[in-house]
């Protein structure tokens, strides 16, 4: 019988109720409040259409309903000091912060970049290898993984798909072509 | 007949064969790994049907969506780890089997349950679907637009107790869904005079940043299985013990028309449908308190009804053109993108392609459960993939397929944006699905209100006259305010106490 199954974490103090989710809410309704002040001015509104007809209307609907949804929690905030550790959105790795998965969210932040750079190709190689190797694998491990997954993106969006990927600038830049 | 005949033929295509089997492995693999999901197999292979045929792209996806509720038993039964959520309730019986010795009887239950759940619901669908086309036949765009906010409404009540959080995300999806050019007035909006902008913000890098990687970048935090021995006994499915099973045809049965009837309704999803058929299986039973300490009944009800959601969610998604929930609203852009426009018409305009879909999610369960059966040590072999190795395959396959959509590398840092929010969102436990249901209603509520209001010459009150109308909004009272109502006064009661 094995017995060494592990049950997933459970949320890190603050992560379940309290201050982080007030903040988070009032951050996406300050947002909707803005969009909602500034839609007059960032919705085209140069057509013949009656307001109810526009493109105006819908927009600015969500928008109130978006901010009415966050008052709430607007209002708990204004109240008094935060309720629970906001730095509970940060410690959410067993009581750290994820910085494996913020490595390789930044990681992966670069790698539109390095496809325009050096291909899809060696993009893939070493945003995978680079990704496998912050996540704590293996050096062999992470060359074949990386190895293989590159080809099985290339034969399934190159050769297959067909997909236009761009030239990469950096290889014509260093060969002059 | 002669459709039944097309569907037939184009169903058993070398083509379609392919991509259910494709799709059914891949559902199979992201069901029996933990984290994942079938919504997650789905979003990443949805760039790849782009190019296929609207019939071959919904096979793949639905064998991705019904293979992976077939998968998410084989967790739930060996590690006590539901590989779906709705497969929590698997877990009840299916482990306390296994600690005896027992998986491959619990593994059985939980296979044949699944097998039959699933032809169950598409018996229902094939004949629940022409009625609900025939009444939705009548509709204008002011039932159509109380059709709609109905569907809103119900999943809204589904997550009742985060309601506002339920209502803001289901508010900002609504408002994604705006930016771009207007398609009636040809206006733009909130593109910050960006080229980029005026396509608007696409479904796919917003669905694919949500749980492609904001779920993989959990996964990679969360690790989940640790685990060396999977006790199977053997490589395939013990056939022997399929026959003990058949005694609760009963609650097979029950159980997927439950399944069926929950997928039905916007909102409530997989999970309710196991909860609730469990339940009723255990108060049925004539031995209840064997239930939760390895009775294979529990196995059986619990993946029945979980297995009879995906067909159940196709009806309101065929007749209507209103997903009911997130994976549906995937296989709605799937038609939208091949310029087919689900709603009550489909059925007469589509008929071959409907009749393809029937024959083909009969294949998918069939295939599923074959699969599974006889490959049981290889799937079950899957939990010991490191999840490091996942996430970061996960995110750069997603990536790619994002760019591959529209070939817009501005898409790619769309899907990451919203992949850093869906993280967020996932991790603190927000519900998710309300703001990818925005997303995708935002379009239908929008251009049925307006439409409304252009019928009305901006008033509303018009279609309080409409029966049809009045009878939606009598059954969302009901549906919706019976149960927030009854959850109140319990509350209140309780308080006093």
């Amino acid at each position: 019988m094995q017995k060494s199954q592990e049950t997933p974490p459970a949320p890190a103090a603050g992560a379940e109720e309290g201050g982080g989710h007030d903040l988070l809410a009032a951050a996406i309704g300050l947002a909707a409040l803005a969009l909602l002040i500034g839609s007059p001015w960032l919705v085209d509104r140069d057509g013949p259409d009656p307001f109810y007809k526009g493109p105006l209307i819908f927009p600015m609907l969500v928008l109130t309903l978006t901010f009415a949804a966050s008052v709430p929690m607007f209002l708990r905030l204004a109240r008094g000091p935060l309720r629970g550790p906001v730095r509970g959105l940060l410690h959410v790795d067993g009581g750290g912060f994820p910085r494996q998965g913020a490595g390789l969210f930044g990681l992966m932040c670069l790698f539109p970049l390095a496809i325009g750079a050096v291909g899809l190709d060696v993009a893939s190689v070493i945003v995978l290898l680079a990704g496998l190797k912050l996540t704590g694998r293996g050096w062999v491990q992470s060359v074949i993984v990386a190895a293989v997954l590159s080809v099985v993106v290339h034969l399934a969006f190159v050769t297959a798909l067909d997909i236009w990927f761009p030239k990469p600038w950096l290889f014509d830049t260093i060969t002059g072509g | 007949m002669d459709y039944v005949i097309q569907g037939f033929d184009a169903a058993f295509g070398p083509s379609n064969i392919l991509a259910m089997l494709i799709g059914s492995t891949l559902g199979l693999i992201v069901g029996v790994l933990p984290g994942l999901g079938p919504m997650v197999g789905m979003v990443v292979l949805l760039p790849f049907t782009f190019s296929m045929q609207a019939s071959t792209a919904l096979s793949l996806l639905l064998g991705v969506f019904c293979g992976g509720y077939f998968g998410g038993a084989v967790p739930a039964i060996l590690l006590r780890t539901p590989g779906v959520p709705s497969s929590l309730v698997t877990t009840f019986d299916g482990f306390p089997l296994t600690e005896r010795g027992e998986a491959q009887t619990a593994l059985s239950a939980a296979l044949v349950g699944s097998l039959g759940g699933g032809l169950i619901s598409v018996v229902i669908l094939v004949i629940l679907a022409p009625i609900l086309s025939h009444v939705a036949a009548s509709f204008g765009p002011p039932e159509y637009l109380a059709a709609a906010l109905f569907g809103v409404g119900l999943v809204l009540a589904s997550f009742r107790d985060q309601f506002a959080r339920a209502l803001l995300l289901m508010g900002l999806g609504f408002f994604l869904s705006t930016v771009g050019i207007d398609g009636p007035t040809l206006s733009q909006r909130y593109t910050f005079g960006t080229l980029a902008m005026q396509n608007g913000l696409s479904l796919v890098p917003l669905v694919l940043g949500l749980f492609g990687i904001g779920q993989s970048l959990l996964l990679l935090e969360q690790g989940i299985l640790k685990t060396d021995r999977l006790d199977l006994g053997r490589n395939s499915l013990d056939f022997s013990r399929i026959i003990g099973t058949l005694r609760y045809w009963r609650t097979l049965i029950r159980s997927g028309v439950i399944g069926t009837f929950i997928g039905l309704l916007p909102g409530p999803g997989t999970v309710l449908a196991s909860f609730i058929s469990y339940d009723v299986a255990k108060r049925r039973s004539k031995d209840p308190d064997s239930f939760g300490k390895g009775n294979p009944e529990g196995c059986v009800a619990s993946e029945a009804a979980n297995n009879a959601v995906p067909a159940g969610a196709l009806i309101p998604l065929l007749t209507l053109g209103i997903p009911g929930e997130a994976i549906s609203a995937v296989l709605l852009s799937v038609f939208t993108l091949n310029g087919i426009y689900p709603g009550p018409l489909l059925l007469v305009k589509e008929p071959a392609l409907i009749s393809t879909l029937y024959w083909s999610m009969l294949l998918i369960n069939l295939f599923s459960f074959a699969l599974l059966a006889f490959m049981l040590r290889p799937f079950a072999m899957i939990v010991k993939v490191p999840p490091a190795i996942l996430s970061v395959s996960v995110i750069v396959v997603s990536m790619v397929g994002i760019y591959a959509v529209n070939t817009r590398l501005f898409d790619c840092g769309v899907a990451l944006a919203s992949g850093a929010l869906g993280y967020l969102l996932l991790r603190m436990r927000w519900p998710v699905v309300a703001l990818v249901m925005g997303i995708v209603m935002g379009p239908i509520v929008e251009n049925r209100l307006r439409e409304t209001l252009s019928i009305g010459d901006g008033s509303l009150w018009y279609i309080f006259a409409r029966p049809v109308t009045l009878i939606i909004i009598a059954l969302a009272a009901v549906i919706i305010g019976l149960p927030m109502l009854r959850a109140r006064l319990a509350a209140r009661r309780q308080s006093a106490a």
